[in-house]
């Protein structure tokens, strides 16, 4: 259908180096620029959508938006534990874990200083969480004011190696080991013994209760046994489902990283746009000769913007490795941001995931496109007779 | 050299090119454009370069004019040894002493007639109102002093080439030199550049040196030399020229 | 250089085609760059018009989550150097849904001693004494009365969370000057609503008499405390803010390394367009040149033509930023990035930079052509055809 060789486009983005060149970059600097910024809102939500278990339910006071308002008295406690639904652990008691949770400011490393969870936690709240695992040092002994902190914490905040102690006032906490919860949530998170943080907090409660139910069927059970019983004043949130919600934290970067992208995007296409001009004009009589060998204006017309797309798949490519090697080198360690839905950090990678990548060139073929189309038509709708009158 | 000086004239010849070798470097191949070639113009003569192409005879109106050096040898204007100065003394001599006349115009075709002659003149530390009464004296001999609005696009090729002319003159320089003058043009232009350049010479006494294939264009002038292969060949005064 | 203008002008728009896209490529970059820039000295900005320099905070060492004893506050009042000390609690809770565009600041205060501290607000509709004199009076910051398009009079209900209830408010004042993006209440209606939350403070605000006492205070005050079960930690006003800044992340380096490569990406497009131009303009720079131009003169032209063509784009993209910018803010208000917007206005530092990000780009995507075309000897630039 094309007609005219697809060589004879290629071989001209070389003839033009220098141009070709600029352009291509000029391209693969906004397709690089628009995945970063998306790979930081897609590792922000990775933490969100990989957090939690659908078994998992999650028991607040009523209304409370996450653990941090939430709030339940001691004696709700062995209530919610009764309730139908809950699997039993081997020692046949129930798989659950009361918990409390205070956001700690900490120095950061690099100066500043963030919130950071301090999530207080029963025996069995490891097991609540397939996949998280100590890599250095030991759990925490209960009463003894210990703590073991996230790996990505530890990175990124002062005092958190093993041995050093985290100190607020009066409240001590000696770090004995590092956890990785393999970038789910409580690799953002601090933890200690529960009882000890209560004592130490002077706290009358917890925040929250996190129970592994049998089956969905159980699930729903225990879900609706918590609805059903005003006096508790609680509810059941699937974990999966509490932690998906706050993806809505990486709404703002998402935003606008399609906002800067977009807007760089049409630029670079009027970029674009010029090169392929100045690649019209300065065919002028080749593009003459090839009408008068008999090709037809679609042809010609197909023929330039086949040459811009590849000009700007190009572009696409260099931009999806300029993103790929940004994000194994400068931004490959952890970063985060603080989700104002639970007041503390949310430690993350950057996620240049393969759909994104594909985003990447598929943005740049449209910026080809629309950046062909113009010059190509002046190409196809010059007069023949003009075009091999002009010089050079 | 083997041309002798018919005339008897007082006054030192204004151009004297002095066994001047010129080489070119393409890739690896050295190539000897110019090859110990000497000449003297007077001032206030009119002489026709030819011969066949790649004879050397633009490169030599390069050197004449200044806007090349030779590899060795020495190119002497009046009192001044053009091979030998600076880059930045040679762009100011040109604009004092040098006129330009090139075979496409070469006019700047944003500008119109009247700025293209101006032009040269920015240079020159002339007010406005000096600018505007050299541009329309110099456009006033070339004819067009009703196409000065117009830009190079709106001209025909002899219009352009008068208007490329009148640039030439703008800053009154004593030596005009042409590369081709007629050779884009149809006859009847080409006669009338012609006559135009032979007023100049003999009415405004300029110095003209003209490369040229056109044996009328040849035929106008008062001295024909003849190179081919970086070397003078003939030299000959034409009949009944008096200088 | 003057006299050689109007052929730099006319040079610049030789190829009109080109010269609008170009003009195009560099607007559009530029007005995000604009944004960019708002955005970070938005985040930098002061609200108080330098009155905050006199004011510190005080919260619990833990976090901003942790309450103080309200018995603080006569403690740090009779601390010499200290001319004022109000309370402020975050009530969190919700306008009508949790969407991030509904997200505003709610603060519960005392409204006397608050409007003693932060001196600078003043109240543009209604009045101080309604909003006094009304338990449930609200006080709303002026861009979020416009962002909503409240009234005077208008009922507001939050919906609590932090204090579990639901809360109906009037708005009684519209004040300007300070922090003009939340809104302001009364704390006795939160202390009667939930009797647990009576005494407990989330911050304290103080106002000194000298830039001396900000500086001596801090440590004054968190040793004071030290050792009790509510530690503190005392800061400037303007720590404070950056403090929330650096919660954020990284931001500013997320923005600056933007912008960077915002400005390489201009500046490939310029260089662009100046080596075609260049390019094709080889025997006339070659003409020029025999007509005596120096080369100076030369680079000069080169380089006024791609200064030019740049600040023509960068006029533009100030002025598309400087027009657009109050509806541009009223949309990010209304955006996810609402919370960043509120600081927003037009920074004169910001709309300088732009230009001078445009005058660089000029000059540099102009010296390499400019170089080339001002050192090819002129013999050869008359050989080239067209």
């Amino acid at each position: 259908m094309l007609g005219i060789p697809l060589k004879y486009n290629v071989r001209n983005l070389f003839v033009r180096r220098v141009t070709t060149g600029l352009t291509v970059l000029g391209i693969g600097l906004v397709v690089a620029v628009f995945l970063c910024v998306m790979a930081l809102g897609e590792g922000i939500s990775k933490v969100f959508t990989t957090s939690g278990s659908d078994r998992n339910v999650l028991v607040l006071r009523q209304n409370s938006q996450s653990e941090l308002q939430s709030g339940l008295g001691l004696e709700q406690v062995p209530l919610v534990l009764t309730l139908p639904g809950i699997e039993k652990d081997s020692d046949g008691k129930p798989l659950a874990s009361a918990e409390l949770n205070i956001v700690l400011n900490l120095d950061k490393v690099d100066g500043g200083s963030s919130n950071v969870t301090l999530r207080g936690v029963q025996e069995k709240a490891m097991r609540l969480r397939p996949g998280m695992k100590l890599t250095e040092g030991r759990m925490f002994q209960p009463g003894m004011s210990e703590a073991i902190v996230s790996e990505s914490v530890a990175r990124r905040f002062r005092n958190c190696a093993p041995g050093q102690t985290l100190r607020f006032g009066s409240y001590r906490w000696a770090v004995v080991g590092h956890f990785d919860a393999g970038g789910t949530a409580p690799d953002s998170e601090i933890w200690t013994d529960v009882e000890g943080m209560r004592n130490a907090f002077k706290r009358g409660g917890y925040s929250s209760v996190l129970a592994r139910t049998t089956d969905r069927a159980g699930r729903d059970r225990f879900v609706a046994g918590l609805a059903g019983d005003a006096r508790l004043a609680l509810e059941g949130k699937v974990e999966k489902d509490y932690y998906g919600a706050q993806t809505s934290a990486a709404a703002p970067i998402r935003f606008f990283g399609i906002f800067v992208g977009v807007i760089m995007a049409i630029g670079a296409c009027f970029g674009a746009m010029n090169t392929m001009y100045a690649a019209v004009s300065a065919r002028t009589r080749e593009i003459a000769t090839l009408r008068a060998l008999g090709f037809s204006r679609l042809q010609v017309l197909a023929s330039f913007v086949f040459e811009s797309v590849v000009l700007a798949l190009l572009g696409g490519i260099v931009g999806c490795l300029l993103g790929l090697v940004a994000v194994k080198t400068a931004l490959s360690g952890v970063t985060g941001t603080t989700n104002f839905a639970t007041f503390a950090e949310v430690v993350f990678a950057f996620q240049l995931t393969p759909a994104l990548l594909a985003t990447g060139i598929v943005f740049s073929v449209f910026m080809g496109f629309f950046g062909g189309l113009l010059p190509a038509s002046r190409a196809a709708f010059m007069k023949i007779t003009d075009a091999l009158r002009q010089v050079g | 050299m083997e041309s002798t000086e018919p005339s008897p004239q007082p006054r030192p010849p204004l151009i004297q090119v002095q066994s001047v070798v010129k080489k070119y470097t393409r890739d690896t191949q050295v190539l000897t454009v110019l090859d110990g070639l000497s000449l003297t113009v007077d001032a206030g003569d009119f002489v026709a370069l030819m011969g066949p192409s790649g004879s050397g005879k633009t490169t030599l109106l390069n050197l004449i004019a200044g806007i090349d050096r030779p590899t060795s040898g020495r190119v002497l204007v009046g009192a001044d040894e053009v091979s030998a100065m600076s880059e930045s003394a040679l762009a100011k001599w040109r604009s004092r002493h040098v006129g330009f006349i090139f075979q496409l115009y070469n006019l700047v075709p944003v500008l119109t007639a009247y700025e293209n002659v101006e032009l040269p003149l920015l240079l020159t530390p002339l007010s406005r109102a000096q600018r505007r009464k050299q541009v329309e004296l110099a456009l006033s001999i070339v004819g067009l002093s009703d196409r000065m609005d117009h830009t190079p696009r709106q001209l025909s090729g002899g219009q352009e080439q008068r208007v490329a002319i009148a640039r030439a003159i703008g800053t009154d320089p004593t030596l005009l030199v042409a590369d081709e003058p007629t050779g884009d043009l149809d006859a009847r232009s080409g006669e009338e550049i012609l006559v135009l350049l032979e007023r100049l010479n003999d009415e405004f006494h300029k110095t003209i040196v003209m490369v040229t294939h056109d044996p009328k264009a040849a035929a106008k002038a008062h001295r024909l030399v003849h190179l081919d292969k970086g070397v003078l060949e003939e030299d000959v005064r034409a009949a009944g020229s008096g200088g | 250089m003057i006299r050689f203008l109007p052929l730099v002008l006319k040079n610049v728009f030789r190829k009109k085609t080109r010269s609008v896209l170009t003009i195009a490529s560099i607007l559009l970059p530029l007005f995000v760059i604009c944004i960019l820039g708002t955005l970070l000295a938005a985040l930098d900005a002061d609200p108080s018009g330098g009155k905050g320099m006199f004011r510190l905070t005080v919260r619990h060492r833990i976090s901003i989550t942790n309450f103080l004893p309200e018995a603080y506050l006569p403690k740090i009042r009779q601390l010499p150097g200290v001319k004022e000390v109000t309370v402020m609690n975050w009530f969190g809770g919700k306008y009508v849904d949790n969407s991030a565009k509904n997200f505003f600041a709610r603060f519960a205060i005392d409204p006397e001693p608050f409007l003693r501290v932060f001196d600078e607000a003043t109240v543009v509709e209604g009045s101080t004494a309604e909003w006094m004199n009304d338990r449930s009076g609200l006080m709303v910051g002026q861009v979020l009365m416009g962002k909503y398009g409240w009234r005077l009079g208008q009922q507001i209900t939050l919906k609590g969370d932090i204090f579990p209830g639901i809360y109906t408010f009037t708005i009684r004042a519209v004040f300007k000057g300070a922090d003009e993006s939340g809104v302001y209440f009364d704390r006795r209606v939160l202390e009667e609503a939930v009797p647990r939350f009576k005494g407990l403070v989330g911050l304290f605000w103080i106002k000194c008499d000298s830039v001396q006492t900000v500086e001596r205070l801090p440590k004054e005050i968190d040793a004071m405390f030290e050792n009790s079960p509510y530690p503190t930690k005392t800061e400037t006003e303007k720590e404070f803010q950056n403090s929330w800044v650096s919660m954020l992340g990284n931001v500013r380096l997320l923005i600056t390394s933007i912008t960077t490569i915002i400005v390489l990406v201009i500046l490939l497009i310029a260089a662009n367009t100046m080596a075609m131009s260049a390019r094709e303009r080889v025997t006339e720079i070659a003409v020029l040149r025999t007509l005596g131009f120096q080369r100076g003169t030369i680079l000069g032209l080169v380089l006024g033509e791609s200064v030019l063509l740049s600040l023509f784009g960068g006029f533009l993209g100030v002025a598309l930023f400087v027009l657009s910018f109050p509806g541009f803010k009223q949309g990010m208000l209304s955006s996810p990035m609402g919370g960043f917007a509120a600081g927003m206005r037009l920074f004169p530092g910001i709309l300088a930079l732009g230009f001078g990000i445009t005058l660089l780009v000029g000059l540099l995507s102009g010296l390499v052509p400019a170089i080339r075309s001002a050192q090819r000897p002129i013999a050869d630039g008359l050989r080239q055809v067209g």
